[in-house]
């Protein structure tokens, strides 16, 4: 039990917004998810200068701006490298990296890989809208082959990617699904990735009302998983091939974040003996 | 009401809920009319400042009822709406950056529905530490949404291309 002002959560939650306004798109799932943060920090107990939000580029990308946490917005693609930088060298912070789907699994679908694989201790949140908003509308790894626009008349006819999917291929040990118009629902995956101890997948979906708004009917699609989280990454997978609006967590794994290295060794013999085998 | 809400059984979780409506309903409006300067629909801005004005004065009352009394932490996902988000907070998906006043009108008459609605399913529950407390609060709530409906009489219906911009986004 707490004292009437510190608890109440709107109040807290101006607390984690900076001065920046956001200029995305007024209808923008993205407010959603910036929304479900806040709270999710505030759920957390953690003061802002205890949390870093690291993001690539995109309309997503902006998001650290909007924040009193520390932030770096950074390089197209590039939000995982730095975030996984940034952990091992401080592993006090809570480290949550952010992007949307082209900045995440196109110009860094290579990083998704292997922060995946690597396990590092942080959460990976991506705003999944299925399009390139900031460019202006060209169709990404997630859109659907057969979405007709200007630069792609008729579609694609690529297969989607699959984040879920790959995430687990690719050994994350927490993969979950939210959507944005679901702040609070949000706001508890965020809060049990940035809990997890490993690396923690959240594909967000996230409407882009100018250029897919088609999407506002996203709303009537997500439902809540029934089943889950499964502990095992091949019945995972089965809940992401039979749920495609399924939210929730899908995955959790054991936590096996990536092991600490040793304390540094000043035995000259020591060191000679890891490069001379 | 749904099931989850039987569970608002004494006074200091009821008042924590009373406040997080007019709280998160402050900080929504104000966030829609920043949105809305954003884009220079500044009447739009306008009326939204005032609606979080409006609910600012709510929270207030519902703060002084609720001053020295220990209310519990709640975590978002647990308070017991019915619906994803708070009665009061309007779904940042119903704005356009071309919107008018009518529309933010539109808007706010539904979220005074859905508090009114929370606060009087909450006093049908007839929990006898919270229902007086909640029939009033909801009997506030019947007073903004005339207070709205009155606005809402004076406001200019927007022109049937409100949509229409002649420098649209486009995809390329």
């Amino acid at each position: 039990m707490n004292e009437i002002a510190p608890h109440v959560p709107a109040a807290a939650a101006e607390n984690f917004r900076s001065e920046v306004k956001p200029i995305w798109c007024p209808g923008c799932g993205h407010y959603g998810v910036l929304a479900a943060l806040t709270r999710a920090f505030i759920a957390l107990g953690r003061p802002s200068h205890e949390i870093a939000v690291v993001s690539g580029i995109g309309c997503s990308s902006r998001l650290p701006a909007y924040l009193t946490s520390y932030g770096f917005h950074g390089v197209h693609g590039r939000a995982l490298p730095f975030a996984t930088g940034l952990k091992v060298a401080r592993p006090e912070l809570e480290v949550v990296a952010i992007g949307g789907d082209g900045d995440g699994f196109s110009i860094g679908g290579n990083h998704f890989l292997h922060a995946c694989r690597r396990n590092v201790d942080m959460a990976y949140v991506v705003m999944d809208n299925e399009v390139y908003g900031m460019t202006k509308g060209q169709p990404s790894p997630t859109t659907e082959p057969d979405w007709d626009s200007p630069m792609a008349p008729g579609g694609t006819g690529f297969r989607p990617f699959d984040p879920l999917g790959v995430a687990l291929a690719a050994g994350a040990g927490f993969v979950a699904r939210g959507f944005s118009g679901d702040p609070n629902g949000v706001a508890r995956l965020i809060v049990e990735a940035i809990r997890f101890e490993g690396f923690a997948f959240v594909e967000v979906l996230s409407p882009c009302v100018t250029f897919r708004p088609e999407e506002k009917e996203w709303k009537h699609a997500v439902h809540p998983l029934e089943a889950g989280p499964a502990s095992d990454p091949a019945a995972a997978h089965a809940l992401v091939v039979h749920h495609p609006f399924g939210t929730g967590v899908f995955y959790r794994g054991t936590p096996q974040p990536m092991a600490k290295h040793a304390a540094p060794s000043a035995d000259l013999a020591a060191i000679e003996r890891d490069f001379v085998r | 009401m749904s099931a989850a809400a039987l569970a608002i059984a004494d006074l200091p979780t009821f008042l924590a809920h009373a406040l997080a409506i007019e709280e998160e309903a402050v900080l929504r409006y104000r966030d829609l009319s920043a949105q809305m300067a954003a884009h220079n629909n500044l009447a739009t801005a306008a009326l939204f400042q005032k609606l979080a004005a409006a609910e600012t004065a709510h929270a207030a009352e519902i703060y002084q009822r609720a001053k020295g009394m220990m209310l519990p932490s709640i975590a978002p996902w647990d308070y017991r709406w019915r619906d994803p988000e708070s009665p009061e907070s309007v779904p940042y998906a119903g704005a356009h950056y071309r919107m008018t006043p009518r529309h933010a009108l539109l808007m706010a008459l539904e979220a005074e529905k859905r508090a009114r609605d929370f606060f009087e399913g909450v006093a049908a529950e007839g929990v006898a530490a919270i229902a007086p407390l909640a029939r009033e609060f909801a009997a506030e709530e019947v007073e903004h949404v005339a207070r709205v409906e009155a606005a809402l009489a004076r406001a200019a219906n927007p022109l049937e291309d409100w949509e229409l911009d002649y420098d649209a986004p486009v995809s390329l």
